[in-house]
């Protein structure tokens, strides 16, 4: 089976979305699994993700709720890095999803999917953070049942 | 000491009963005794000596006898086997008189000697008894020995008694003997026990002396222990003087912080509460960062849960097909079932449930059924759905994602109460701030931070008196040990002191006692001299030749003549020299100052006529009882050469006489010869 790419990239649109309800503009993922407990203060709410990954499935999970799907336009940017999605339990499920439902193949067409539905979804997600702040994540959870 | 009686039964030679009656007065003091060799003359002054003092003064052990042991030596060892006394029992009694100061009549001595078998034919020393008693005016003695020791003592008594060879002997080993004899007269064995007590007595002091030295030693160092201790007490002492002050200094202070406090009681409360709110108000930030990492979880089970029924919906598609599949294999199975025992029953040609043989008819039957399963297998299997490998994958990812809690709603909850307790917080923070000014908080602080300051300064003061404190009664301890040393050494010291003295006064005395005993025995030796000159002058046959007699400082007893030299014992004849051996011992005896009969034991052998009758002129006048003792030839020759005064002084003579026929000895009264 063909590995994960090095790196995800998305639209530069996307990226700047996911950039802006991610803590740290210039954060790597390394830093990223920092506790925030360890931020100074209160908590700031304009920073919903810790990190780009979570923002990133999220995002696609979004996508697949909504069945949206966008092309990638050629102007990308790099997201996150593909070892830290393996490294995430929820990327096998999304693995299983797509294969089951789209027929993907390989890793490679497996994220791709993924991308797609993330450029779909990451736009839901920074209009709603967009105009008040935060993401209702409780919503988002009702969401998904009520869909099912 | 006048001899009266000696009754002998048994001794020596003698059987039976004997006796002498020695019947002495003023003028007739001579006792004569004569007899041929071997009729038993020396058993005579053996018995006298026997009886007095338990010894035979005639061998060479001249020793005290007293012992059952020594008795048996003497007078039973001397017989052999078939000689032995035809009666075991054997005494010598002797009977005599003293003059005393206190009485004018004299005190009447009876001395009893026996020895007495304890079996009928005693073989050995535990056989016998010894008795002995001293009877003086018809009582018995207590103590006889020291009674007979008293009037006559052993080691004087050979001045008085002795044999003729003895002065033979003394006149043959000139300086020796005389020394030995010189010796016993002044009782010098005596004099060295007592010196050797003294010694004793002064190397038992100087023992102890050295004890006490090892005791007493090491008080320098003890000294100086104790007034280290001294010096670290008094150390000690005045560190815990500080400490005291130092605890007591802290302890106004603290009354005084406590005092500010109390006047800003108000303040403190309110300090302390603002202490605790913002003590809360930390701890609900922490409250609310564990809320918010919980959050960060939750999102990321989000994207799970979210996709959830889109698996959901996959599964059941694949489920559809799952159970087709299954319906399928399990039709294919029960005929597979059926086509088994189909040609189980035809190869066997029997029923499988009763075993009954089938028919023909049957078997055809059985056989066209066989071939259509077969036929319907092949169509089923032709059309068996394929088996989808990610359906048990989705089923295990749903039961996971359903597994996990996600609850938004407690989150947001908790989120908001603890953002309501925050706001509490903060409004009574600020209430109290608003009520404190910030001045009384700097002083309550400062007060509170110096209270602090002074209790751990208080304890640590504390702290450094009880160590002090410790160490002081320690120090104590080993003061009062170094001092109950001292006072031991010093008590020791004293002890030392004393035992010096002792010892001291000990040697002094034994130098008193040695120049006492020089003096004494110089004195002695001068007063033997001059009596041995008085006897040597009558009884020398060379008056005009010899002058005198002289005893030098290492005993040596010598001729001197008129020349004032040295006659050299070789340049003397036999005779000469046992008269001066006689008069030495005469010497002796008056010198020793002791009253007692002189008993001579067959004396006048080489003795040459001048000397013979010299002696026999001036013999009753040597003491107030003369015995002689002679063999029949001195016997023959003394009546031939003595004057006829000499036999005036005569009192009674007696012969003894050997019985060869009996082999025993008996005594009888010679002729009067006056």
């Amino acid at each position: 089976m063909a590995e994960l790419p090095t790196t995800i990239s998305v639209s530069k649109v996307a990226y700047r979305m996911f950039r802006a309800m991610c803590k740290g503009t210039e954060e790597s993922e390394a830093e990223t699994s920092e506790k925030p407990s360890k931020k100074r203060g209160k908590i700031a709410s304009e920073k919903v993700f810790s990190n780009a990954t979570q923002a990133f499935l999220v995002a696609v999970a979004v996508g697949v709720l909504r069945n949206k799907r966008e092309k990638t336009s050629e102007d990308t940017a790099q997201l996150i890095r593909g070892e830290y999605l393996r490294k995430d339990k929820n990327h096998n499920y999304f693995k299983q999803l797509i294969k089951s439902k789209f027929d993907a193949k390989t890793d490679h067409e497996i994220v791709d999917f993924m991308v797609q539905f993330s450029e779909a979804g990451v736009r839901e997600l920074y209009d709603e953070f967009h105009k008040t702040g935060d993401i209702d994540f409780v919503r988002l959870a009702k969401l998904a049942s009520l869909t099912s | 000491m006048q001899l009266t009686k000696l009754e002998m039964k048994n001794f020596g030679p003698y059987r039976g009963e004997v006796k002498i009656d020695f019947k002495a007065k003023e003028d007739k003091n001579l006792c004569i005794i004569w007899g041929t060799n071997g009729s038993g003359k020396t058993h005579i002054l053996k018995a006298l000596l026997w009886c007095l003092y338990g010894c035979d003064p005639t061998g060479s052990k001249k020793k005290q006898y007293g012992t059952e042991r020594d008795a048996w030596e003497f007078i039973y060892g001397t017989y052999l086997e078939d000689q032995m006394p035809p009666e075991p029992y054997m005494h010598v009694n002797l009977f005599f008189e003293v003059d005393t100061k206190e009485s004018k009549k004299p005190s009447q001595y009876v001395v009893k000697r026996s020895v007495s078998p304890r079996t009928p034919n005693p073989m050995n020393p535990t056989q016998i008894k010894c008795d002995f008693e001293v009877i003086k005016d018809g009582r018995q003695s207590d103590s006889p020995r020291e009674e007979i020791e008293t009037l006559l003592p052993l080691a004087a008594s050979q001045f008085f008694m002795f044999h003729g060879e003895e002065i033979r002997a003394m006149s043959q080993k000139h300086a020796e003997e005389t020394h030995k004899a010189i010796e016993l007269i002044l009782e010098a064995e005596t004099f060295r026990q007592g010196k050797e007590d003294l010694s004793s007595i002064a190397r038992d002091i100087d023992s102890d002396l050295d004890d006490e030295r090892r005791k007493s030693g090491g008080m320098g160092e003890l000294l100086n222990l104790k007034k280290r201790l001294q010096e670290r007490i008094q150390s000690l002492e005045s560190e815990c003087l500080l400490c005291k002050n130092e605890i007591s200094e802290k302890k106004r202070q603290l009354e005084s912080v406590e005092e500010g406090l109390a006047r800003n009681e108000e303040s403190k409360t309110l300090k302390e509460k603002n202490d605790q709110s913002k003590e809360r108000l930390k701890a609900n930030e922490e409250e609310r960062r564990k809320i918010l990492d919980r959050r960060g979880d939750l999102i990321n089970d989000l994207p799970a849960k979210m996709i959830l029924p889109e698996l959901k919906k996959i599964l059941k598609e694949k489920e559809e097909r799952h159970k087709k599949r299954e319906e399928q294999r399990k039709t294919i199975l029960e005929l597979k079932g059926r086509l088994q025992l189909a040609e189980e029953v035809v190869s066997l040609k029997r029923c499988r449930l009763c075993g009954r043989p089938i028919t023909d008819e049957e078997r055809k039957h059985i056989e066209e059924e066989r071939r259509a399963y077969e036929r319907k297998i092949r169509e089923l299997e032709e059309g068996l759905e394929e088996e989808d490998p990610t359906y048990y994958e989705i089923r295990e990812t749903i039961a996971a994602i359903q597994s996990s809690e996600m609850n938004f709603e407690q989150f947001k909850k908790d989120l908001r109460e603890n953002a309501l307790s925050h706001d509490e917080i903060e409004s009574s923070l600020k209430e109290i701030e608003g009520k404190l000014s910030e001045s009384k908080i700097e002083e309550v602080r400062t007060l509170m931070e110096q209270k602090e300051r002074l209790l751990t300064e208080k304890g640590a003061a504390e702290e450094r008196l009880a160590n002090y404190m410790r160490d002081l009664d320690e120090q104590k301890k080993r003061l009062e040990n170094a001092l109950k040393m001292i006072e031991s050494r010093e008590k020791h010291d004293n002890i030392k002191e004393n035992l010096e003295r002792q010892y001291d006064l000990a040697t002094r005395c034994i130098s008193a006692f040695e120049s006492v005993l020089d003096r004494l025995s110089d004195v002695r030796r001068r007063a033997i001299a001059h009596h041995a000159t008085e006897v040597f002058r009558k009884l020398t046959n060379k008056p005009e030749e010899y002058d005198r007699i002289e005893i030098d400082e290492q005993f040596n007893v010598s001729v001197m003549d008129k020349n004032n030299n040295i006659v050299h014992r070789e340049n003397l004849s036999t005779g000469e020299r046992l008269v001066v051996a006689l008069s030495f011992i005469l010497g002796l005896k008056q010198a020793s100052e002791k009253v007692a009969p002189l008993v001579l034991d067959t004396f006048f052998a080489h003795l040459d006529e001048e000397h013979f009758e010299n002696i026999v002129k001036a013999l009753p006048k040597f003491a107030d009882q003369v015995v002689l003792i002679l063999t029949n030839l001195e016997y023959k020759n003394l009546k031939e050469m003595a004057p006829s005064s000499f036999f005036k002084h005569v009192a009674e003579t007696f012969q003894t006489v050997r019985d060869t026929s009996e082999f025993k000895s008996h005594i009888t009264k010679s002729e009067e010869v006056n």
